[in-house]
Formats: structure tokens, C-alpha cells, sequence
């Protein structure tokens, strides 16, 4: 398989090297990375005994995301409109997943030591990176369209759906240039590690987007109308990237062929032009945000704050002996440092209030009737249940980057370790369970009595 | 006759500071330095003293930094990748990828200098037999041992045949017999023309291999000579040298005082 997808790159050879890349060492830093992601154990690092590949069921679920995608705008009648619909999804749910999933791969600083005192320039170890990235992005991609090609061939000929899986890579590369412009965009702005808590922020924000995006906009669209949408060009049209995918397609209608044909060079030229762009000129930077990370290595070093020292009554009050003490306040710092932490939990923890939308049904449109609706109908205690979210996050304590480091727990002379674990659990339940709990029960006492003093108004008239 | 020479490397004000957090916390204030071919350089400071970073910011893992550098008399900011070119690294804390095997590893990195298959394999062939790895040589080296691993990295930066090999904690972990190995080697290179630049805790071996002591603390070098030009008659012996001039030369009092703390409570 490496083999493969090296020899399939070897085809951009010379277009690769019109980038200003070194080709040699960028495969074999490109076949170094493979050939490392394929020896190692996947679920090394977890506790769990499962042997399943989390990468193919990943695959899997996108297959049938697209399949269900495509189904849902069959009715769609305007072939641009339908396709640009499809490419924006495509689009997004790769930008989520580069953003969420590959950023660490993009500034992995672990190799530093070894790469950057070798003589490779910016440019090659970027367009290795992207491509280390673009390997895995582009399975993704694949199986986002694999239904919906299937589905959309009932619909098409077969010009259009081979169009139809070139724009699919097309979309792949657009969207891993966008995504590596906007980090080197930010890069500019933002410097060192505020840089990477950004990233995080980024990525809470999408995560919860997302979900809430999933959620609620299928059901605000009007499926009856569908059938008769159209999708003018207006100026404005040839500034979306999926655009330009879906009028690649429908160039081989040969319909609107003015139009198409714009939209068929973008679809091709920025690619092309933007990794002249992204390789060439912007890889600086790149470099930049690599050498930044090894030279940042000592972070800042927090003063205690009166957040903590009320953390520490707490301590004192909940935790019965030294040991659980000592598990709470290991737990409490580390939740506050580890960014790979965060980005696991705070995005469960914004899913709470889309959640809370979605079950409850509120009418927008007549907010406060329905609040008083629910008061009545005792829906409102569903606010509870989502109170016992935040204890999802204590699931994330036994995931740690440095596993080698619990060797002091085996070495120390006493055998209570469970007084630690519970001290851990008490202080994540104290930080992510109560504050949400105690804020939802406020909400429930407050829609619950609203419809009390709603049907005492009643009652009086 | 070092003088006659021109100077590998020159060093000129070399200032770095990380930022920690609001305060600026200055790691290196102002080194200058001349280094001529065919020197054995014993790098050497107090923990934190700056080594580690001197050795990555002129192998180009840290790009920005102040003052001037210039590395067979290019500058090293403009230049870095033809510089890279000819310089030679061994990192500390071994850092590689240990899910390759040692041939893996040699030929990734050959391929990354730009060596040619025939000649790569030649010279990884003969780099293994010489550190007495050939029947490692095809097994992974997540399951070696610290040692095997320190061999391989060795090997990794000497595979380009570098005019300048900088050496970072390069025996920590290695058996007696591989040190003597290393020491021979690292005399032969310097022999060849090749400058070494080495940096190390191990005071008895620097004291034995080096032509000429770097001694740096708190971001200054305070110390630059032959070791038989730095001793004097309180300081016989390069640890106790080093003792003296970064101010921890009555360390049997400050144990005590560690002691009686530990004793009072």
C-alpha cells in the first residue's frame, strides 16, 4: 500500500518539484512517516483491549454519512446547486477533521531533533507533512463519496460521476490549502504556545459547531421546496470554493458552458496556484512555528490564584486522607495544563446546551410560550439528566501522553492507590459535574416554577 | 598555527532568550568564539547553563536568535541549508524513530543528505560493523537498549562524512568498551581535519579528549583554553576546576546543611 501511493505520487513529479521541493528527501521523509504510522500499534497507548482498526470504522461511518447525505438532496433538480450542496459538506467535514485530528500532525515537534538539523528546506518538509496528511484525508474523502457516487449514478451518466470523483480530490487538496493558509495566516498573528491554545479554542468551537450544525439544520430546512431551488451565478458565486467543484462537474454537462468553464479553471488553478502559493512562499513560516515550539519549552509557570486556594478548602473538606488530597490536586493541575486534555472534554462539555436545545424543542418562535409549555409538561427535568454529562470527563483520566511516568506509583511504599483515583474522581466531579449540574438544576427551578405561577395566573382568572 | 588557519566556526555576540511568560528569561548573553579545524571541542556548564542550546541554534534547530554566526564563512541565517549540509548531529535524550530498524534509520537519513543508494549502503554497512551492529542492523529498535540506540544515533551523524560534528551527551548510556570506541573515533575524525564539538557531564573524558575546554555559566563563557593552560594549583583535576569557577566549590557545606534539614524534621 505505501508502495502504491508512493509510485502514484511519483506521477506529480515534476509538478512537485516545480514547487521548489526537493524530490528525494521528500519521499523519503513521505515514506518514512507511512512506514512508521503502519508499524505502530494503534491501541498501544489505551487501556481497552480492542484490536479494531479505529481508522477503517472511522471509514466506514463516513461512507455512510455521504451515502445519507446524498439521499437526503436526491429531490435536488439543478445539478450545480445539488453538487455544490455535496462539495460544501465534503468540504467541511474534511476541514474538521484536518483541524481536529491532523494538526498535531502537521507541527509535530517530537522529530525535531532529528529533521531540522538535517539539510531540508521549509518547502520540502511542508509539502511532506501535507501530503503525510493528504494520504489520510484522501481516504477519508474517498469514502464520504463512495455511496453517494453510487447513489448519484441513478441520476447521471458516467462522465459525470468520474468528474464527480476528481472533484472529490480536487475538494480534498482545496481544503488542506485552505486549512494550512489559515494556520500560517494565524501563525503570523498569533505567536508560540498562545498559538497552539488558539488551535485548541478552534477546535473546541468547531467540535461544538458541528454537532449543533448536524443537529439542528436538517430540521429548519423545508424538504418540500427543494425540488424546485435553483442556484443562480452571481459574481459572488465564483468566491466559493465549492462552487468551482461543482461547476467542474457541470462543465461535462456542456450546458452554460461560459460560466462552467470559469468555474472549471478555478476548480484546477488554485490548486495548482495555491500550493505554489502555500509551498513556496508561505513555508517559511511553517518553519517558523516548528523552531518557535522547541525554543518554547518552558511555559509559564501560574501563580496561585484565590480560585485555587478556595480549591484547596474544598480539598481539605471533601478528601478524607492524604492520599486522596494529593489525587485531587494532581488532577486539578493537570486539567488546567494538559491541552490535549481539553480538547478531548471541553467540547463534550459544549455539546451540554446544544443538547439541551434538541431535547426540550423550543419554538423560536414564541420563546416564552414554549418555555411555559414545558413548565407544564414536565419535559424540563430532562435539564437534570444533561447535569450528569460533565461526568463523562472522568472518563478521559486514564488517557495520559506520558504513561512511562506512573512508575512512582508502583516504587512508593503504600498500597491505597485507589485513595488517589477517588481523590481524581472527586476533584473532576467538583470541577466538570457540579458547576453544570447546579446551573441546569437553577434552569429547571426556574422553567418548573414558571409554569407554576402560570397556571396559579390561570387559576386566578 | 591555529591562527594561520581560517575558523569553522565564528561565534559573534550570540544572545537567546525564551520568553517565560511575561519575564524574559536571557539563556545565552553574548558568546564569542572561534573554532579552527581539527579541534576536539569540550563543550561544557553547569545544568541549564546554555550547552543544549549553543549546539541547536548553530545546527539550525533553532532558527531565530541574535548576533552573528558563520560556519565555513557563510552566514548561518542566509546559508543554514548548505551549511546543514556539512555538519553532522548527535541529539540528546535519543531522539529517532525507534520503530525503524538501525539500516532503516541510516538510510532515511543518508537519503535526507542526499547520498547516493550504492555509497549509502556501503557506509552504513561498514558504520554497523564498526560499532559491532551487524546483527542489529534489521531489527527494530523499539526493544534496544539505551546504548544500542546512543550507537545508532552516533552513526546517524557521522553518515555524511561532516566537516563539523556537533555531539550532544553523546556516551550516556554507552558500555565501556563502546566509549573507548567513540573516543577513538572522535580523535581520528579531528586527525582528518574535522572539527568536533562535543558537550558532556562526563568531566574525566572531556578532560582526557579535548583539545581545548568551553567552560559556560549563567549564558557567558568563563572559561576558554587547553585544560594544562586552565589548572592551577587548588584545581588539579577538571571537575574540581569546574567546581571552583561556577561557584559550588564548598559543596561539602552545602550538603551538610541539606542533611540537617532533612534531620530537623
Amino acid at each position: 500500500m505505501i508502495n502504491f501511493s508512493l509510485s502514484f505520487v511519483r506521477l506529480f513529479r515534476k509538478l512537485i518539484q516545480l514547487w521548489g521541493v526537493d524530490y528525494p528527501q521528500f519521499e523519503a521523509l513521505l515514506r518514512n512517516k507511512l512506514v512508521l504510522d503502519f508499524r505502530r500499534n494503534p491501541s498501544k497507548h489505551k487501556s481497552s483491549k480492542k484490536k479494531k482498526n479505529p481508522f477503517l470504522s472511522q471509514l466506514i461511518t463516513f461512507a455512510s454519512i455521504g451515502g445519507f447525505i446524498e439521499f437526503s438532496l436526491y429531490s435536488i433538480n439543478d445539478i450545480l446547486l445539488n453538487f455544490t450542496i455535496l462539495y460544501s459538506i465534503i468540504m467541511v467535514m474534511l476541514a474538521t477533521t484536518l483541524i481536529n485530528e491532523f494538526t498535531a500532525v502537521l507541527f509535530d515537534e517530537r522529530d525535531n531533533d532529528i529533521l531540522l538539523a538535517r539539510p531540508i528546506s521549509h518547502r520540502t518538509l511542508l509539502l511532506a507533512r501535507l501530503m503525510h496528511i493528504q494520504f489520510y484525508v484522501g481516504y477519508i474523502a474517498l469514502a464520504l463519496s463512495l455511496i453517494s457516487g453510487i447513489v448519484l449514478a441513478f441520476k447521471y451518466n458516467a462522465l459525470i460521476i468520474i468528474a464527480y470523483y476528481l472533484g472529490v480530490g480536487l475538494s480534498a487538496w482545496i481544503t488542506l490549502l485552505f486549512t494550512i493558509f489559515f494556520y500560517l495566516a494565524l501563525s503570523k498573528v498569533v505567536k508560540g504556545n498562545k498559538f497552539k491554545d488558539f488551535i485548541t479554542y478552534v477546535q473546541i468551537f468547531l467540535a461544538v459547531a458541528i454537532f449543533g450544525g448536524y443537529e439542528l439544520l436538517p430540521r429548519i430546512i423545508d424538504t418540500d421546496s427543494m425540488k424546485h431551488i435553483y442556484m443562480s451565478v452571481h459574481w459572488w458565486t465564483y468566491l466559493i470554493p465549492p462552487a468551482w467543484v461543482a461547476g467542474f462537474v457541470k462543465f461535462f454537462t456542456f450546458t452554460d458552458t461560459m460560466n462552467m468553464a470559469i468555474f472549471f479553471t478555478l476548480a484546477l488553478a488554485v490548486p495548482f496556484f495555491g500550493a505554489i502559493v502555500v509551498v513556496r512562499f508561505l513555508s517559511k513560516g511553517f518553519g517558523n512555528i516548528l523552531g518557535q515550539s522547541t525554543a518554547d519549552k518552558n511555559s509559564l509557570i501560574e501563580t496561585r490564584s484565590l480560585k485555587e486556594k478556595f480549591s484547596d478548602r474544598l480539598n481539605r473538606l471533601f478528601c478524607v486522607t492524604e492520599m486522596e488530597k494529593l489525587g485531587w490536586k494532581l488532577t486539578m493541575k493537570i486539567t488546567r495544563r494538559d491541552r490535549k486534555f481539553k480538547q478531548s472534554v471541553y467540547p463534550m462539555l459544549g455539546i451540554i446546551p446544544v443538547m439541551a436545545i434538541l431535547m426540550l424543542k423550543p419554538d423560536f418562535r414564541d420563546f416564552t410560550g414554549s418555555i411555559h409549555k414545558m413548565g407544564n409538561s414536565y419535559r424540563y427535568l430532562f435539564f437534570i439528566f444533561l447535569g450528569f454529562f460533565g461526568t463523562m470527563s472522568i472518563m478521559q483520566l486514564p488517557f495520559t501522553d506520558t504513561p512511562e511516568a506512573s512508575w512512582i506509583y508502583k516504587a512508593l511504599p503504600f498500597n491505597q492507590h485507589g485513595h488517589i483515583i477517588s481523590g481524581a474522581v472527586k476533584a473532576m466531579l467538583y470541577k466538570f459535574f457540579f458547576p453544570f449540574y447546579s446551573l441546569l438544576t437553577i434552569c429547571t427551578l426556574l422553567i418548573g416554577t414558571s409554569g407554576f405561577f402560570l397556571k396559579c395566573c390561570w387559576e386566578d382568572c | 598555527m591555529e591562527q594561520t588557519e581560517k575558523p569553522h566556526i565564528t561565534i559573534r555576540n550570540l544572545k537567546k532568550s525564551f520568553s517565560n511568560g511575561e519575564t524574559k528569561n536571557e539563556v545565552l548573553k553574548g558568546i564569542n568564539l572561534d573554532i579552527y579545524p581539527g579541534q576536539i571541542i569540550g563543550y561544557i556548564g553547569p545544568n541549564g547553563a546554555g550547552k543544549s542550546t549553543t549546539v541547536k541554534i548553530l545546527c539550525g534547530i533553532i532558527p531565530d536568535f541574535e548576533g552573528e554566526i558563520k560556519v565555513f564563512g557563510q552566514d548561518l541565517k542566509s546559508n543554514g541549508l548548505e551549511i546543514k549540509k556539512r555538519i553532522g548531529y548527535v541529539p540528546e535524550n535519543g531522539a529517532l524513530y525507534d520503530l525503524l530498524t538501525p539500516n532503516e534509520y541510516l538510510t532515511f537519513i543518508g537519503t535526507l543528505y542526499g547520498l547516493e543508494a550504492h555509497s549509502l549502503e556501503k557506509r552504513a554497512k561498514q558504520l554497523l560493523s564498526f560499532f559491532g551492529m551487524e546483527e542489529h542492523a534489521d531489527q527494530r529498535m523499539d526493544t534496544f537498549s539505551k546504548g544500542m540506540k546512543q550507537k545508532t544515533l552516533i552513526m546517524s551523524g557521522i553518515i555524511n562524512d561532516p566537516d563539523i560534528l556537533f555531539l550532544d551527551e553523546p556516551l550516556s548510556g554507552l558500555d565501556a568498551n563502546s566509549v573507548i570506541l567513540v573516543k577513538e573515533m572522535l580523535t581520528q575524525l579531528a586527525s582528518n581535519g574535522k572539527t568536533i564539538f562535543y558537550c558532556s557531564h562526563l568531566m574525566d573524558i572531556v578532560e582526557k579528549i579535548s583539545d581545548r575546554i568551553l567552560l559556560i555559566n549563567d549564558g557567558n563563557v568563563i572559561a576558554d583554553g587547553k585544560f594544562e593552560e586552565l589548572k592551577t594549583e587548588q584545581s588539579a583535576t577538571l571537575e574540581q576546576l569546574f567546581a571552583q569557577l561556577t561557584g559550588e566549590q564548598n559543596s561539602n557545606s552545602h550538603a551538610d546543611v541539606l542533611f540537617k534539614a532533612f534531620n530537623e524534621n
